[in-house]
Order: structure tokens, then sequence, then C-alpha cells
């Protein structure tokens, strides 16, 4: 009841559209804080790229621009430099600041857009659905409350997300929609783009170890990377074929 | 008197007697008045007052108590000042009151002088109104009568006027006086509210340890005085007779008189949990002697339950029963305490106590299980292992046959299998419920059996004689068995489709192939190789291919029915190609599972020697004449299977075969046990211990001639438990050293039982007594007979294997460090896939933290995180996550049932399995013939489901959850489900199977369901009242109190809240008045027996259709269009399919929700889905806070829900659409 209210109010105070760049960065920049530019590389033999995903036109109907529609598998992206995508990367360096806006999760094309998407904890998260179809929005949370609704097309809906953990989003009405939403305490995080870059601005200086999450790959944390004030680090950090199966505790067998 | 001299006897000689014996008679009498007086129980009743005296001043003396009377003491202080203070500012409260005095006083006065004057006034008034009567108004007196009662009726006005002013006077001295004494009253009040809290301790206190000499002095008169007793002594004998129970004595009913809490003084009350007997309250007063507990003290007293002599008063004649050999031994030691010969019924030990629950619970044995484990325990062993088919138990609920048929035995398996199994049948299957026959004790190896031939032959020894009858019993069996052969299986089957056919179907509900030796079953890592109970419904399938044939395999699996009638096994209406699949499967057994035996076994006939035929021909015909016998040896017998068959025909009815099985022929022959129906209430001399106790008092080393000895050997007789866990452990145990011919030997089988069986078993027959109570005590309502042939069935057909029937409980300490147990689950922790287990999770936990560790040297769970399955009021509604950060403080109850979910979610999930000793992916876990780990859908398409969520997976394709299943069903439609399912969700593979019903089975589980749900609707209202409305029980309470109904209290409001009867049935119908008075509206409690399907009323149609003539199309495209919220994408809709392609999205057909859902349950789940099942893949479609649609029906959600609600109930309705 409580958490209807917050999110309630959460809801009403975010007016006007997310901007994604203000709210990756929440510190002012000054002469005081460092930047981190880095990239994710791929270590060791490559894996095959995964096949497309198999989608039957007849499920397609809605969907934006159906025609030319995007069946790439994006689970593991591997750029041809190298470059793995859409791995988070994540530093606890100041307290966290949630932005105002909410941060956006598009469906369009019966996908999501984007794939990976980091929420501060105690930010917004808008579901909006670009398309002309309907679309469930399915989070399978553990920790915040998990939620299914029907959203039809061009309509949006906002969820205040108040605890730290990976949230699979999916749509059941069309199966291969996938996304995760990467609810976080950190104050400072990046998600690599596809050529595996990624940039974190406004550090204060000092070292930090980030902490990476990636959907296949797993998590863990990269090697110290020292930050100066006003200057730029240049960090590169390589991931192979996931150390740490999911689910070793006792979750299979 | 001098003496005379003329007597015989001499005077003062007898003088001297004479006193001699008067002083002794006066001693003795004295003697005698003070034994009698100082009875032991007066002991125990003193020391009691010792503990309560102990106690109060425990209370009194306590920092609280202390406080309070300092408190008190001070408010004393400042009131005397007061007093003094007032004194002291001129006295003039003491002045007030005296002019209070005086005024009342003159009130009094011109009260009287008012009566006065109104009665002279009406007295004359009425004999002028006779005097105008008689004379005429008109007459000359008439005029003056009249001004004299004007003049009085003045004077009575004066009066009036004055007393009026007297009565002000004196209220406003009144309000004077009490403003003076304002700060007196309050400081009154406050010391008297001080020491409210030991207001009745200090009471009892002044009672039992009083301080002033007169009371002490009263107290000593009335208890300790011999023979002044009467003047209303405090120690008192107590008793209870509890009405219309009853015992046996000498033939005839005496009513019960239970005086035992003359010693147990605080038996009946909570708080001595921690004293010494006897003085501790009894463990389960919410149970038991409270009187809102189910059984009140003065209805049910103690004897009726516990047993004993409820009338004694000395600890010897009570018959006490020690719990175990040391307190025996203190007994004895302190008591001189031993079996109270002239008793019968000896008090139950702790271990048998719950043997008293049968007497009164026979109709709801399955009710109070969970209240009492051990005996509804021996109740099912009872059942499990057929004791009723040889034992009758007149009131047992099962009736069937509890082994399988041997009519058509040899279409299953052969005569050599059957040869050895009945010799050993858990050297084939070491769990199986078949016991051991032949080969016992008494009829040893080494023993000799009987010189055969009328003492004239050889001398026959155990071993021949039961080889002999095995090969027989076989022969005879198999001779009466159909030979008729099988058809041949239709289509050929896949082995490796068989795997996954048998692992999806169903099978593994209730059978498993866990291996038998405990070092194997630790290594065994397949789904099939795990037992959990339900799936050891079913005999275990290991090695099931060396005894079926798989002709017989496939027309079993297609059709259990069709070869045994009373089987259990219900029909899964597989395919031929599906039961070919897994007869291939079985017979190719890639992993040995169903061929390999376990080590020692092998299939063959028995041995026999013909002369021991004969003999034993002897004993079964010994009426007949000896050349008679000799002549059928020679003709009809000469051929040894003819005279197997005529001897094993003997030896299946003297061992009782045909008690558990069906023989052809043997049909209507009597079972071969006991009658136990009133077995424990059979004296013990009755029963026959044979030697058993003498010899184990000799192997315990006392000597034969000895105390010891005979004491033991008495002891061991005296009770009835005994002799049963003697004759469970060795039932042939009574024929030792004892002298037999063949006829006379005991012939009970031997089951191996565990000692916690032998203890469960034995409990339950203790308790088979006389019925003395069941008609006056125990009339159990309908709902509740309902409730327990329910729970019997689902037990009985094993519906829990699949279906959860109830949700786990996950008991913490909050963050206020209070005990909390909440229904819920547990979610899935961080990079897993499978919820935690509820039945481990400790391990789980350490397990999962070790994981980590590698990393992280201080990895820690920190906060787990759960998620309702119940409305808990400051929580939150069902399905509502919240952590827990007490992590050690959690203790787990799993769910009841639904234990094959597990197979079919890992089955699906781990498809891709990867086995880290290998480092490679299991593939063989599925019947994929390419190998690729991927699972066949229904649709036949072979997919990849390890990327899928569980909770999808759980919601898609696992059989369904039945938490709250009666508010969701129509009873009537669930019913007729049972009989004759259809199939409700064609995704799944495991089909909802079609059973074997007896009369009333089918409709007691549909009752069952409907049942719970009314009783648990109150709570739910309370719970939803409170939350809703956000209100306390306190609020509650003062609310019901402020419309003017009495008898709630916040404790009451909190128990219905809680599910507690009592409280409910007293409290419901001032909460539900509440409730209406503050607008709550919640929807209404099933109805177990009436069904109001309200949105096929034609009014509510008619209101629809005037207010939108197109009512029915305009729903019909928000339901079914594409660009609506598209129910049918999911929902198959009249037959036709969904749209969504692949069966994960696939949900029940629409057409099925009138016949079928509850228009409540359906509002609820089209309003939020989650809050009914949480992880259902269903989605909220009219969020109430996303106004959607609005282009196919233009209205709020709410009402958009009504409309689909409608439309739903009335898709049928052809009338309906334009």
């Amino acid at each position: 009841m409580k958490a209807l209210m917050i999110l309630c109010a959460a809801g009403a105070a975010a007016l006007g559209s997310a901007d994604n760049d203000s709210a990756k960065t929440p510190a002012t920049t000054n002469t005081e804080t460092g930047s981190i530019k880095g990239m994710v590389l791929w270590e060791g033999d490559r894996p095959e790229p995964k096949p497309a995903l198999e989608i039957k036109s007849t499920e397609t109907q809605g969907c934006h621009d159906a025609a030319n529609m995007d069946t790439t598998d994006r689970s593991l992206l591997i750029s041809e430099k190298g470059g793995v995508a859409n791995v988070v990367m994540m530093i606890e360096a100041t307290d966290v600041v949630v932005p105002d806006a909410p941060i956006e999760l598009d469906q369009v094309g019966c996908r999501f857009e984007p794939r990976v998407v980091v929420v501060p904890v105690g930010g917004t998260l808008k579901f909006a659905n670009s398309d002309e179809t309907n679309h469930n929005i399915h989070t399978f949370a553990k920790k915040n409350q998990a939620m299914n609704k029907n959203v039809a097309g061009g309509a949006d809906m906002e969820q205040m997300l108040d605890k730290a953990e990976v949230i699979n989003v999916a749509c059941d009405i069309h199966n291969w929609m996938k996304s995760f939403v990467v609810v976080t305490d950190a104050s400072h995080y990046a998600v690599s783009g596809a050529d595996g870059s990624f940039q974190i601005d406004g550090l204060p200086a000092g070292d930090y170890k980030i902490e990476w999450w990636h959907e296949e790959l797993g998590k863990g944390k990269t090697a110290a990377v020292t930050v100066t004030a006003g200057g730029v680090t240049e960090f590169t950090h390589k991931v192979g074929e996931a150390k740490k199966k999911k689910g070793g505790g006792r979750g299979r067998r | 008197m001098a003496d005379r001299g003329d007597t015989h006897y001499h005077v003062p000689k007898l003088n001297r007697w004479f006193a001699f014996s008067s002083i002794a008679l006066l001693v003795s009498a004295v003697w005698m008045v003070l034994f009698d007086f100082q009875r032991p129980w007066k002991e125990y009743q003193r020391d009691f007052r010792e503990i309560e005296i102990e106690r109060g001043k425990a209370v009194l003396e306590s920092d609280a108590a202390q406080a309070a009377i300092a408190e008190a003491a001070r408010f004393e202080q400042e009131l005397e000042a007061t007093r003094d203070r007032l004194e002291s500012q001129g006295g003039a409260l003491a002045t007030a009151e005296r002019e209070l005095f005086e005024l009342n006083d003159l009130r009094s006065k011109a009260d009287a002088a008012a009566r006065v004057a109104k009665q002279e006034a009406n007295w004359d008034k009425f004999l002028t109104e006779e005097f105008g009567v008689h004379h005429g108004v008109d007459d000359e007196g008439f005029e003056a009568r009249r001004a004299r009662v004007e003049e009085l009726e003045t004077t009575m006005a004066a009066r009036a006027a004055e007393l009026q002013e007297a009565e002000w006077k004196v209220t406003q001295k009144t309000r004077e006086i009490k403003a003076l004494r304002a700060e007196i009253v309050e400081l009154e009040t406050a010391a008297k509210a001080a020491t409210k809290s030991i207001e009745l301790v200090q009471a009892k206190m002044a009672k039992i340890a009083p301080a002033d000499f007169p009371t002490k002095l009263a107290n000593i008169v009335r208890d300790d005085i011999p023979g002044l007793d009467f003047v209303g002594p405090a120690l008192l004998v107590k008793k209870v007779l509890p009405p219309n129970l009853t015992f046996e004595l000498n033939f005839t009913r005496k009513g019960r008189i239970d005086m035992c809490q003359t010693c147990h003084v605080p038996i009946d009350r909570a708080g001595y949990e921690e004293e010494a007997q006897p003085f501790q309250s009894h463990p389960r007063l919410d149970l038991f002697l409270s009187a809102k507990s189910p059984h009140p003290m003065n209805e049910m007293g103690c004897t009726i339950c516990h047993r004993g002599a409820g009338e004694a008063l000395v600890f010897q004649r009570v018959d006490h029963r020690a719990n175990d050999e040391s307190q025996a031994k203190e007994w004895e030691d302190e008591y001189h305490w031993h079996k109270q010969h002239y008793w019968d019924y000896p008090m139950l030990s702790a271990d048998y106590v719950e043997a008293g629950c049968i007497q009164c619970h026979k109709d709801t044995m399955e009710v109070i299980a969970p209240e009492a484990p051990k005996v509804a325990e021996g109740y099912e062993l009872f059942e499990r292992y057929g004791c009723y088919a040889c034992h009758k138990v007149d009131w047992f609920p099962t009736k069937r046959r509890p082994g399988p048929t041997l009519a058509k035995i040899l279409q299953k398996t052969s005569r050599e299998f059957i040869n050895a199994w009945v010799t050993d049948p858990k050297a084939f299957r070491p769990t199986t419920w078949m016991p051991k026959i032949f080969h016992l004790e008494n009829y040893a190896a080494d023993q000799k059996i009987v010189d055969s031939n009328f003492g004239t032959g050889r001398a026959m020894m155990g071993d021949e004689w039961s080889d002999a009858a095995l090969r027989a019993v076989a022969t005879f069996v198999t001779n009466r068995s159909a030979t008729e052969a099988l058809p041949e299986i239709p289509v050929e089957g896949d082995a490796l489709r068989g795997k996954e056919v048998f692992t999806l179907s169903g099978c593994l509900a209730c059978h498993n192939t866990a291996p038998y030796t405990e070092a194997e079953r630790e290594e065994a890592t397949a789904l099939a190789d795990q037992t959990h109970g339900a799936n050891e419904h079913g005999p275990n399938l290991r090695g099931v291919a060396s005894k079926v044939t798989p002709e017989w395999l496939y027309t079993w699996i297609k059709d259990p029915a069709a070869y045994w009638s009373e089987t259990r096994m219900p029909n899964l209406r597989l395919s031929d190609q599906d039961a070919a699949d897994i007869v291939a499967y079985v017979f190719d057994d890639p992993d040995g599972t169903f061929t390999e035996t376990p080590e020692g076994w092998a299939v063959g006939e028995r041995p026999y020697e013909r002369d021991v035929l004969e003999e034993q021909a002897r004993w079964f015909w010994n009426r007949k004449r000896p050349s008679e016998l000799q002549a059928s040896f020679e003709n009809e017998w000469a051929d040894d299977e003819a005279l197997l068959d005529a001897v094993g025909e003997k030896w299946v009815l003297n061992q009782g075969c045909h008690s558990c099985h069906e023989i052809p022929g043997l049909e209507g022959e009597q079972p071969i046990g006991t009658e136990l129906s009133t077995w424990a209430s059979k004296t013990v001399d009755k029963l026959d211990f044979g030697f058993v106790p003498e010899q184990m008092a000799k192997d315990l080393g006392y000597d034969v001639t000895g105390n010891e000895y005979a004491h033991f050997v008495e002891q061991f007789k005296s009770y009835r438990e005994n002799f049963l866990e003697q004759k469970l452990h060795a039932p042939r145990s009574f024929d030792r050293n004892k002298i037999k011919n063949p006829s006379e030997r005991l012939r009970m089988p031997w089951f191996d039982f565990t000692d916690d069986q032998v203890e469960a078993i034995s409990v339950f027959v203790a308790g088979l007594v006389e019925d003395e109570v069941q008609h006056a005590k125990m009339v159990p309502t309908a709902e509740k007979l309902a409730t327990d042939t329910g729970l019997r069935v689902i037990r009985q057909k094993n519906c829990e294997a699949c279906h959860v029937i109830e949700p786990g409980t996950i008991e913490f300490l909050d963050d206020d460090g209070a005990h909390r147990a909440v229904a819920a689950q547990l979610s899935v922790f961080d990079e897993e896939f499978f919820p935690p287990p509820m039945e481990d999770f400790e391990g789980y936990l350490a397990d999962y933290e070790e994981y980590w560790r590698e990393d992280d040297d201080e990895f820690e769970v920190e906060e787990i995180y759960a998620q309702l399955l119940e409305t808990v009021v400051d929580i939150g509604a069902i399905g509502t996550p919240f952590s827990i950060a007490n992590v050690d403080s959690i203790r787990t109850t799993p769910a009841w049932g639904g234990t094959f979910v597990d197979v079919v979610t890992r089955y699906y999930l781990d498809a891709w399995a990867y086995n880290e000793e290998t480092d490679e992916y299991d593939l063989s876990k599925t019947g994929d013939p390419d190998e690729e780990g991927r699972v066949q859908d229904v649709d036949g398409e072979w997919r990849d489901f390890s990327e899928e969520q569980y909770d999808k997976v759980r919601w898609t394709y696992a059989p369904p959850v039945l938490i709250g299943e009666g508010a969701k069903l129509q009873r009537d439609w669930f019913f007729n489900f049972l009989l004759d399912p259809v199939v409700l969700r064609e995704q799944i593979r495991v089909r909802m199977p079609t059973f074997n019903w007896a009369d009333g089975e089918a409709g007691a589980v549909a009752d069952y369901f409907a049942i719970r749900a009314k009783e648990q609707w109150p709570q739910e209202y309370a719970r939803q009242l409170q939350m809703q409305m956000d209100l306390t029980p306190e609020e509650i309470a003062d609310g019901i109190a402020s419309l003017g109904l009495s008898g709630s209290s916040p404790a009451q409001v909190q128990g219905i809240s809680d599910g507690l009867p009592v409280e409910t049935k007293a409290g419901l119908p001032n909460l539900l008045a509440y409730g209406e008075a503050q607008g709550f509206e919640f929807d209404p409690p099933v109805n177990p027996t009436y069904e109001a399907i309200l949105p096929r009323t034609p009014s509510v149609i008619a209101d629809y259709m005037a207010a939108r003539p197109d009512f029915y199309a305009e729903v019909h495209a928000l339901a079914t269009d594409p660009a609506g919220p598209t129910c049918v994408q999911c929902h198959f809709l009249n037959g036709e399919k969904p749209t969504n392609e692949a069966p994960i999205g696939w949900a029940p057909d629409l057409a099925h929700t009138r016949e079928r859902l509850r228009p409540d349950w359906v509002r609820q789940w089209l309003v939020d889905p989650l809050k009914v099942y949480p992880g259902t893949t269903m989605p909220a479609n009219f969020d109430a806070e996303l106004t959607q649609w609005q282009e196919f029906y233009a209205a709020p959600s709410a009402d958009q829900i009504e409309a689909v609600l409608t439309w739903l109930f009335n898709l049928d309705r052809a009338s309906l659409r334009n």
C-alpha cells in the first residue's frame, strides 16, 4: 500500500521525457572529479555468433516496422574488434542521486530498447510502448513488486524501484522479447555500447574497482582504476566465458 | 464398686482392663480420624498452596509490583496532604458538607410539604367534583368549594416551587463539594489504578496467605483440624463429572468421575508449564481443558482420553503409567508403584496418549491428523499395509483389497517370479508393502514341524515345509489365473521419447526409481531417483522390466482398472504411441534402472519333496480317514501338479492370501485375522503372550526363581501395548518355546516394520475401544464429515503429488524481534534459477554461500526475500515481496503438495544442465533426437526452455495450484471434472488423470475445497478490512462498541484475523455489521451447496443491453481485436487455438468460464492476477491506473472488467450476438 503511494507520487513528480545521459552521471562536472573512459573486450576464442531469433511473421502483427524487424539475438554481442556490448559497469562512489526524470525502457518493433537498462535505487522506470500492438510488461522481480500489465500500443506506465536487483523483463505475448533492468546501489554507472566502449564521468579522485554485470557472462569486479581530479583514465576490462555458472548453489542438479 | 467376692471376675483387674481398652480404643479412634484426615492429596494441595504463595510473593515483590505499590502509597500520601490542605484552608469542604447536610434536610422537609399540599388539593378536588355530580354545579355550595380547591392548588404550586428551590440549592452545593473534592477523587482513582494489575494477586494472597491472625486461625480450623473440615475447607477433592461419559464396570455402565485435578491442581490453567508434576499445566491448553478449547474440562474430564482410574486419589490406585524405564524405577522407589491389578484400563503412557483420540474421532481421523500425528500415522500404515484386509475394523473407511488382483497374474508375470516373490518380496523390492509369509521363525530351518504320518514317518523341518508350501501356493495361484494372451502392442515404441513421456506424463508423481542402498541414493541425481513421500505412493519401479511382460505393461498403463478394478492407479489417457514409448523406454532401459535387480535376487521355482506335501495334506484334511487320503494320493493327487494345486489352495486360505488379493473362486472366503474393532477393550488377561516375557526376563539376566523375574513378567503381561509391539515386530514370536502342531501355529506374516512404524500402528490399535462416546459427545457436522472424506481421498488419490493444496509457511523474527509465521514462498536467489527448497532451506543457504565464497571470502546472504501467499495486514496482499533481515531466524515448512512441479520445472529448465564433472552439457536428460537438450512441446516441436524464467515454466507447464480452489471453482463443475476430466490447459504434458472413484469420493473432494474456502473467508475479511481501511483491532473493537453492539474485543477481532474458530463464531456478526457500516465491500463467502451466477441473470444482461445495444459485439471486439488487450492471444475461445503459436503462451478456453468459475473469483482475477497467483503469466489487462482500450469500450477500467465478466459468463448466448 505504502509502496503504491510512493509509486504514485513518483509517477506524478516525474514529468517530461527522460534524458538518459543526465541520468547516468548525476554528479556535476568540475575539475575536482575525473572520468573513466573504458572498453570491455573479449578475451580468448570467440564463440560462434548466436543464430538470429526465429520469429514467425504471423506473430509480428502490430510490431512497428515488422517487415524490417531486427531479429538479432542480443544475449551476447561481440563487435568485430572484440568489444562486448551491454556490460553494466557500476561504481559506488558517492551517495546515489536519483534522477528526476524516469528512465525509459521502450518497446519498439517488438523488441525492448535498450536491451539492458540501469536504474539507481529509488529511481522510476517508465515502460513505453511505441508499437501499435499491445505488450504485456512482465517483470520477474524478486525484491521489488513483480508486475504483469497489458499495455496498449502508444501507452506507457511507470514503476518506482527501490530494491537493488537484476530484473528480467519479458513480454509473454511476444515470447522472444526479453530485457534486463539492473537496479543498482551504485552512484556512477554506464552500459557498454555496441563497440564495447563506456564512459563514467564525475568520479571523485581515487582508486575504484568497477563492479560489472552481463546477462550471460555473469558478474564480478575489475582491477583497480585510478581516477585523478580533472583527468580521464583509460581502462580496458577483459571478459571471457563465464567463470562462475549461474545456479551454482543448488539451483541446478 | 467393691468386689463382693461372688463373681468369677476380679473387678479391679477388670477395671484396669477396661481402662486400658478404653484408652486403646480412644487412641485408635484418634489415630483413625487422623489417618483418615491426612490424605496424600491434601499434601499435594498444601504443596501447591506453597507454590502459589511463592509465586504471589514473587509477583508482589517484583519491581513492577513494588513500583505500583510505591506509587499507590505516594498517591495515598498526597491524598492525606490534600485533605490536610483543604482542612487548613478554613475547612471550606467541611463547612460545605455541613451545609449540604442542612440543605438536604430542608429539601426533605420541602418535599414532604409539597406532597401533603398535593394530596390535600387532589382530595378536595375529587370531593368538589363529586359534589357537582350529586348536587349539580349550580348548587350554591359548589362555588365555595371550588374556590377552596383553587386556594389549595395555589398552595400546592407554592410548595412545589419551594421544593424546586431546595433541590436546586442541594445540586449547587453538591457541585461545590465535588469541585472541592475533585483533587481527592482524582488521587483516590489514581491510587486504585496503580495497583489494578496486582489487585487479583493481592486478593488471592489475602486468601491463601493472610496476614491477619483471625483469618490465619480460621484457615487452620478449616483445613487442619479433623472433624471441622465441613466448615468450608480450602483443601477440597475436585471432581469432574463429564456428562454422558461412562465406562464399563462389571457389565454395567457407570458414569465417569474424574478427580485428577485434586492433585493436578493447575492442569487447566496456563502458566505452570515449568512446574514439576503434579503441578504442571496441560501442554496443549489450546486443544484441551480450557473453556475455549474443543475439549473443555467440564465436558471431557481426563480419563476418557488418558484412561486410568479417575476416582482414585492415591498415586498407586490411579494406575498411573510411567513414560519410560527410568521413570518407572523412580516411581517404584518412591510410591511402590506397579500395575494396579484391579483396573483393566491403565493410563496410557505419553507415547500412546493419542490412542485416546480414536474413540471419538473415527469419522474425523484425517481432520485431527495434524494435531495427532502418531495415531494418524498408525491409521495410515494400517491402511497402506492392508492390515484392515485381515483384521476387520468395523468403521474403517477403506474397503478395497489392498493387494493387486491375481485373476490374470500370468499375463503380468511368471510362475517362477511368483515363487521367488512370495518367498521374500523384499529381496526384489525392499520398499514393498507385501509381507514375508513363509520361512519365518515358527517354521525355521532347524525347527521340527512334525513327525510325519501320525508320528510314524520322518521328522519334517521348517525349511522344507515352507518351500513346499511356497511351491504349492504359486502353483495354485497361477492355475487360477486367466491365461489368454494379451494383444501385441499396436505401434512401435521410441525409447528415447519414452523417457520424456515417462517423466512428463505424471508417472513420477506417484512412482520413483530410487536405489535401495543409502550409498547409491546419495549418488543418485536423476529426478526419478529422489524420494519425497508423494512419489512413494506407488511401488518403486526399479527392476520392473524383469518382472512384467511388455504387453502387460502396455495394457496396464493404458487402462489400469481393466486389469485390476480396485487399483488406485488412475488412467492417464495415454495415446497408443505414448504408452508404447514408455514401454520401449522401460524395456530398452538405457540406465539399467528397470532390468537390474538387487543382489541375491533369483527367479525360480522352490524345491519340494512329495512326502512333505502329502504330510501337509494330512494336516489340512485331518477329518479324512488315513486310508481315504492314501487313496487320494494314489489317484487324483498322484500327479505332483495336482497335489501342489490342492495343497496350494489350502495354504492360500490358511495364510490368508485371499484377504488381500482377489483370487478367482475365493472371493467369498473370510479373512484370517482377529477382528480389531474393539480389541483394546479386551482385558489383557485374554491375550496369549506365550513365553516371550519369560524369555525376555531370562535374557535380561534375572534369576528364574527371583522376584525381579516374576515382577518383570507380570509387568510385561499387564499392558496390551507390549503385546501389540511384540506382535508387530515378530508376529510369530508367541509360538516360541511352545509345542504346537502345524494347524495351531500363528499365521500373521512379517512386515519388517521399523520401530517407529510398530509404535504408530500399536497406538492406533490401542485406541480401538468399545464405542462409548461417539454419539453422546461427537456428532460431526456434515461439513466436517465431508472435509474428512475429502482429505482422505486427496491422500489416497495422491492429489497432493501434483497439486499444491496449501501454501508453505515461513517463520522468522522481524525487525522488531517479534516471531512471525506467514504463508509465503521463498524468492529465487540472485544468479539462481529455482527458488530455494522449503524443506531444506538452511542446507541450501549454506551451499549457496559456500559457492560464492569461492570468489569472495566474506560473501554472506544478508537478506532473504519471500513472497506472501496470504494477506498479512502489516505486510501486504498476496504476492507482496518482503525481506527478512534476520536470516538465521528463518524456519520453513514446505507447502502441502506439488512435489511433481519440481520434476516438470527441472525437466524443462534443466534440459541443458551443465555437468561440472564432465564439463559438458548433459544432453541425455531429454528425449531430443538431435541431442540438443530440447524438450518436446505439446505441438510436437522441440524447444529450448533453458532461458525461461522459473515462474513462467511453473505456471505454464506444471500442474495447477489448488490454494483457494474452492473460491475459484463452481462446486458442481469441479465434481463433474473429477469424474470426467476435460483438457483445460492444452499446453501441459501431464494430464489430469481419470480416477477410479468410489461412491461419494469425487463429491467429497469438491466439497472439501468449497468448505475450506468458506472457512477461510472470515479470516480474509478481517484482514482485508484492517488493511484496506487501515484499522487496528482496537479501533475496530471501539467502532463495534460505538455501533451499540456488545461482546467484541480487540483480541476477538485479532482472533478472527488469525482464523480461530471460537472467536470467529462469536465475533463475525459484529465484524460484518461494522464493515457494512464503514462501507467496506468484500465478495461474499463461498456457499458450498448453492451457487448463484449473477452475471447470467436476465436483469443484469438487460441493463447492459439497454445502455449499449451492441454490448456483446463491443466486448467481443475488446476481447478479440488484435489492437485490444486480445484475450485470444493466449486463451482458447470455443475450441479455437490462441493466436500465439507457441504453447508456452497458451491458456484455458474462455468458454469454460460459465460453468467452471465463480464470478467473484473471476473479478479478482481480472483486476490483478498476480494477487491471486503470484508468478502467473496472466497480465492485468484493465489496470486501474491505466485507462485503455477506450476505442472498444469507452468506460473506466472497473466497468470494463464488469463488462468482460458479463461477456465471459454469457459466451454461449447466441441471442446476445448481433
